[in-house]
C-alpha cells in the first residue's frame, strides 16, 4: 500500500518528531514506502540509522520491530519458534484423556513469534528494523534474500506465510563486512553521512534543549574538527548529543560553557590516545 | 507545457541512463534499472537535483560508487534542457532501446576521477614478472600444505548437533519426545565447532623485499587456496587487495596475475603510509578484528617511522596476535634495533624469520604455539639490554 505521506509532508513530520533528515534520505524513505521495497541504510556508528526506522514507526504510527542480527543469528531466532517444553506438557495432560492429535501440537498457542514472522502477520501496523545486518553471517543474509524480495517465508509445519501488503523494511550496516550483492539489488540504498553544522546544530538543541545557544555553535564547530582529526573512532550524531547533555549538567552546576564542553570531553572522544590528539589540537 | 518532442527525448534519456552507468563499471542489472524508471514516475521531480537522488537510492549500492555516478549523471543530462520537462511526468513514457551517448565523454571523467579500476601503464611503477614454480619450490610447498592442520581455529558462535556436545539440544530432543508420547527417551546433544580463525597477511612488496616477495606470495597463494578466511594485501608505494587473485588454482598463474595487478613491486617504501590507508577502509580494518595479522616487511621505512609505528600498534590492537616476518630474521644474530623496528617492539607479539619457503614453514608449526602465547612476547624477547654487549 503506498503511503499516505507525500514526499514534503513526510519530510516537514520527519524534522517535526525531531529527526532532522537530509534530502536524499527523504527521497530514499518516500521511494521505499511507495515501492514498497526495503531500505538498506549504511554509515558510520552514530549516524541515526536505527532512530531512521524508529522515527518512521512514530510518524506512521505503527509498531517498531526490532531484530538485532549477530553472529550465528539463525531461523529460530528472527522468524519463529516451538515452545517445545509447553507442547510436551500438553502431550502429557492429553495422554490422560486418551488422545493425542498432532495437529493439536502444532496450534498458534505454541508458536513462538520472533520479529520477521511478526512483522509479516502485521504488515500493515508495523515498520521492521533489521539492525546491524554485517553482524550476521552470510547464511542468514541468504536466509533474508526470500523475505525481503516476496515478504513470505515458508515454515514447514504451517505452509507458506504471506504478508497482505509490503513490509515497511528498514535495513542498517555498519560496514564491518561487505554485504552480498543479491541482498543489496533487493534494496534502496542510502549512505547517511555525518550532518553539516546547520544540522548537526538542530539535532543537538532539539535533542539538548539546555544548551545555549553560543554553546551550541562552539560544539558543533568543535565535533565537526574533531572529525577531521586522524582519530581512530570518530564521535557521531549520538555522541554530540550526549556531549552536549553532560556539558548542560556541569553548566547547571556553576561551570561556564568553555570549561563544562571541556570537562565532558570524554563524552565525544572515548579512546585514550584520540583524547591526547584532541587536547593537543587545542579545538575548544 | 513540454512538447511531445522532448518529453520522448526525456525518456530516452531516462531509458538510457542505467547503461550509461553500467558502462562506467556499475553493476546495475535490469531489476535496479525498473525500479529507477518506476521511481522517477512516483517521485516528484522539479529539478535535476531531485532525479539525481532518486536514481542513487535506486541504482547505486555502495557508497563508493556515488562518486563515479555522480560523475555519470553530469555527462549524461547535463546539456540538455531536460530540467524544464522534468515535471511533465505524469504523460507517458515509453522507454526505447538504449542509445550510446557521449561515452567517451563519461569515460574521461571517470579516468580523471576513479581511476583505481584500469590498470594504468605508467611506467614509474614497474612490474614484475615471476619465474615458474621450481623444483625445490614445490617440494618446500607440499611440505608447507601437510602442516596446515594446526593453524589457528576459533569456536564459532553457531551450535550445531554432536553427540558428544557440551550442550543438550532442546528441540531437538523435545521434537523427538513428541513421536514418543512426550517421554524423552534420549538427550540430544549439541556443541560450537571450531571454526578457523581468520588469517591476515599484508605483504610489503618494495624494493627492499625485493628477493623475497615470491616466496611470500607463493605462501599465500598455498594458504588461500588450502584455507578458508585467508585475506592478503599487498603494499609499496599503494595498498592493493589481492585475496581475489591469489584464489587461482594454479601457483603460477595467479603469481603472474598479480604482476600485472600490483603495481609497486620494486617502487618505493611507505609502509606506515601504506598501513594507515588499509586502517582507513573500515571494511579492511573490520578484517583485522580477532585475527591473526602476519606482516611480511623488513621493517626499513624512510623517513620517520613514527607514523608505522602508529599505525602498526593500532593494527596490533585490533588483532589476536600480530606476527612480524622480516627476512632479516634469518642472520640468528638479529635484533629489532632500528628506531622503527625498536619502536614497534612493545606491541609485536613475534618476529620470525621469513626469508624463504623452508623458514615460512616453521613459521608455521610455530603459529599454534604463538597464538596461545600471552602478548608482547617479541617485546620480552628483544626488549632486554644484550648482555654481551
Amino acid at each position: 500500500m503506498p503511503s499516505p505521506l507525500t514526499h514534503d509532508a513526510l519530510d516537514a513530520e520527519l524534522a517535526a518528531s525531531g529527526y532532522f533528515a537530509d534530502e536524499t534520505l527523504v527521497t530514499a524513505l518516500y521511494l521505499a514506502l511507495q515501492l514498497g521495497k526495503p531500505l538498506l541504510l549504511e554509515g558510520m556508528p552514530g549516524v541515526g540509522k536505527t532512530e531512521v526506522a524508529n522515527t518512521l514507526a512514530r510518524i506512521l504510527r505503527r509498531e517498531p520491530i526490532r531484530l538485532q542480527c549477530y553472529e550465528g543469528i539463525d531461523a529460530t531466532k528472527a522468524l519463529y519458534d516451538w515452545d517445545h517444553a509447553r507442547q510436551l506438557l500438553h502431550v502429557r495432560v492429553a495422554e490422560r484423556g486418551g488422545k493425542v492429535k498432532t495437529a493439536d501440537l502444532y496450534a498458534p498457542e505454541f508458536l513462538i513469534e520472533m520479529p520477521l514472522l511478526k512483522a509479516l502477520r502485521n504488515a500493515g501496523t508495523s515498520v521492521l528494523l533489521i539492525d546491524e545486518i554485517d553482524r550476521a553471517d552470510d547464511a542468514f543474509e541468504a536466509f533474508l534474500l526470500e523475505f525481503l524480495s516476496d515478504f513470505q517465508i515458508s515454515i514447514p509445519e504451517i505452509g507458506t506465510v504471506r504478508a497482505t501488503e509490503p513490509v515497511v523494511t528498514i535495513l542498517t550496516s555498519n560496514r564491518t563486512r561487505e554485504l552480498h550483492d543479491a541482498l543489496r539489488r533487493r534494496c534502496l540504498y542510502h549512505w547517511i553521512d555525518y550532518p553539516e553544522p546547520a544540522r548537526e546544530r538542530s539535532i543537538v538543541e532539539r535533542h539538548a534543549p539546555g544548551i545555549a545557544a553560543e554553546a551550541a555553535e562552539r560544539l558543533v564547530k568543535a565535533v565537526a574538527a574533531i572529525r577531521r582529526l586522524p582519530l581512530i573512532k570518530l564521535p557521531g550524531i549520538a555522541e554530540s548529543i550526549d556531549w552536549a547533555r553532560a556539558a548542560d549538567v556541569l553548566h547547571r552546576d556553576g561551570a561556564p560553557w568553555p570549561d563544562a564542553l571541556k570537562r565532558s570531553l570524554g563524552l565525544i572522544v572515548k579512546d585514550q590516545e584520540d583524547l591526547d590528539t584532541v587536547r593537543e589540537a587545542e579545538l575548544i | 507545457m513540454a512538447t511531445g518532442a522532448t518529453v520522448a527525448r526525456a525518456a530516452e534519456l531516462l531509458a538510457g541512463f542505467p547503461s550509461a552507468l553500467r558502462e562506467a563499471g556499475l553493476a546495475v542489472d535490469a531489476s535496479r534499472a525498473a525500479t529507477f524508471l518506476l521511481a522517477a514516475r512516483i517521485a516528484p521531480l522539479r529539478n535535476l537535483a531531485d532525479l539525481s537522488r532518486a536514481g542513487r537510492v535506486t541504482l547505486v549500492g555502495s557508497h563508493e560508487n556515488f562518486a563515479t555516478y555522480d560523475a555519470v549523471f553530469r555527462a549524461w543530462f547535463a546539456d540538455d534542457p531536460l530540467s524544464d520537462i522534468v515535471e511533465a511526468s505524469d504523460e507517458e513514457k515509453a522507454p526505447p532501446a538504449s542509445r550510446r551517448r557521449d561515452h567517451d565523454a563519461i569515460r574521461d571523467i571517470l579516468e580523471g576521477e576513479a581511476a583505481g579500476k584500469h590498470a594504468s601503464d605508467d611506467a614509474a611503477l614497474g612490474r614484475k614478472a615471476f619465474g615458474q614454480t621450481s623444483e625445490a619450490d614445490r617440494a618446500a610447498l607440499a611440505r608447507l600444505k601437510r602442516g596446515l592442520g594446526l593453524l589457528p581455529a576459533l569456536e564459532a558462535r553457531k551450535f550445531v548437533a554432536f553427540d558428544r556436545g557440551s550442550r543438550i539440544d532442546v528441540a531437538r530432543t523435545a521434537r523427538a519426545a513428541r513421536s514418543t508420547a512426550g517421554e524423552t527417551l534420549r538427550l540430544f546433544r549439541k556443541m560450537r565447532p571450531d571454526k578457523p580463525r581468520r588469517l591476515l597477511l599484508l605483504a610489503d612488496v618494495s624494493g627492499s623485499m625485493k628477493a623475497h616477495s615470491e616466496a611470500t606470495l607463493r605462501f599465500a597463494h598455498l594458504l588461500t587456496r588450502s584455507r578458508p578466511k585467508v585475506e592478503t594485501f599487498c603494499f609499496g608505494t599503494r595498498l592493493s587487495r589481492v585475496t581475489a587473485t591469489l584464489r587461482h588454482r594454479l601457483p603460477d598463474e595467479a603469481l603472474a596475475r598479480l604482476s600485472g595487478l600490483v603495481f609497486d613491486f620494486d617502487g618505493g617504501t611507505r609502509i606506515g603510509a601504506s598501513l594507515e590507508e588499509f586502517l582507513s577502509v573500515s571494511r579492511y580494518a573490520a578484517l583485522v578484528r580477532g585475527a591473526v595479522t602476519l606482516v611480511f616487511s623488513d621493517g626499513l621505512e624512510r623517513g620517520d617511522p613514527a607514523a608505522m609505528i602508529h599505525a602498526v600498534s593500532r593494527l596490533a590492537r585490533l588483532s589476536q596476535r600480530l606476527i612480524w616476518v622480516t627476512p632479516l630474521a634469518a642472520d640468528p644474530g638479529y635484533r629489532p634495533l632500528t628506531r622503527g623496528m625498536a619502536g614497534m617492539l612493545p606491541v609485536i607479539d613475534a618476529v620470525v624469520d621469513g626469508s624463504d619457503l623452508a623458514a615460512l614453514g616453521r613459521l608455521l608449526r610455530a603459529l599454534p604455539a604463538i597464538e596461545t602465547a600471552p602478548r608482547g612476547e617479541a617485546g620480552r624477547r628483544f626488549g632486554a639490554p644484550t648482555r654481551s654487549a
